[in-house]
């Protein structure tokens, strides 16, 4: 996996997600990847899923939509609508899963980093606490099955003790 | 999942979720600890910064602070860090995986700008 810095953070009191991340390309090259359709198709679909449909116009108050395919068959998507944009530094846009009333809102913010990298930092505040860890529940499940990462240590030794 | 165990196990999500709560837990995960043991290996953060911590995680049912004389010793719950665990680590790996996915992306996508320079700038030259 990459060596790039990556930061999740879950707030315990807030029902905020924030993650940071770092790439190895320029920052307009970096925000075609989240805005173009053509881009996104090819990165942001989740492992063994197909994407089925997706709609977005960056332009503010404009709708957004997604739509996978699972390998089992079951489908599952997202929308909204864009709140703000500014080429090539931020967006803020409302996410909602399909067929949930959960509204989350969820800003991205590009930086230029130097030396042709990009830190990508994002923040999705959901409804509740509640509704964050049923989104993230669901957010793991929605591809593969993941491995353990920072806990790994620890869950060993726990299971060896 | 019912709804009690969901509550409990919101709290314990988002107890885990920072890097000093993690490391006070993997302290633990090799035995019981005070919080001056815990101080310690907190990275230079105060005493009370340390305790605020493991209330958090005290609150979360990670840990319990039993009473042993005038110590109170911080001991883990490993049945609760389990569950917790599990759906926050499956979410950051899916979420490190769609990062790694945009590096390759993000890579070819530059290295075919790079090889097609010279040819596209002939390109456009000819059709204006």
């Amino acid at each position: 996996m990459s060596q790039n810095q990556f930061e999740f953070v879950v707030d315990p009191a807030e029902p905020v997600i924030s993650v940071r991340r770092m790439v190895n390309a320029p920052r307009p090259l970096v925000w075609d990847c989240y805005t173009k359709l053509e881009h996104l198709r090819r990165w942001k679909t989740p492992k063994g899923c197909e994407m089925i449909d997706c709609a977005l116009d960056m332009r503010k108050g404009m709708p957004w939509r997604v739509r996978y395919r699972r390998p089992d068959g079951a489908e599952f998507g997202f929308h909204g609508e864009i709140r703000d944009a500014a080429a090539p530094e931020r967006f803020t846009r409302t996410f909602v899963m399909d067929g949930s009333p959960d509204e989350a809102v969820e800003t991205v913010v590009l930086s230029d980093a130097g030396a042709g990298k990009t830190l990508i930092s994002t923040k999705t505040v959901y409804a509740t606490i509640a509704v964050r860890d049923r989104m993230v529940q669901f957010g793991g499940e929605m591809g593969a099955k993941g491995g353990f990462e920072a806990l790994d240590a620890v869950l060993e030794s726990l299971t060896s003790a | 999942m019912n709804r009690t165990a969901d509550l409990k196990l919101d709290l314990a999500f988002g107890a885990l979720a920072d890097a000093t709560r993690r490391h006070i837990v993997a302290r633990l995960a090799k035995g019981e600890a005070s919080v001056n043991d815990l101080v310690a290996i907190g990275g230079g953060l105060s005493q009370p910064a340390i305790t605020k911590h493991v209330n958090v995680l005290e609150r979360a049912g990670l840990v319990s602070r039993s009473r042993d004389g005038r110590r109170r010793p911080v001991r883990l719950h490993a049945e609760r860090l389990r569950e917790a665990s599990a759906w926050l680590d499956r979410y950051r790996a899916q979420l490190e995986e769609t990062y790694a996915r945009l590096d390759d992306y993000l890579e070819e996508l530059q290295s075919k700008e790079k090889s097609r320079e010279p040819k596209s700038v002939r390109i456009r030259r000819r059709s204006r």
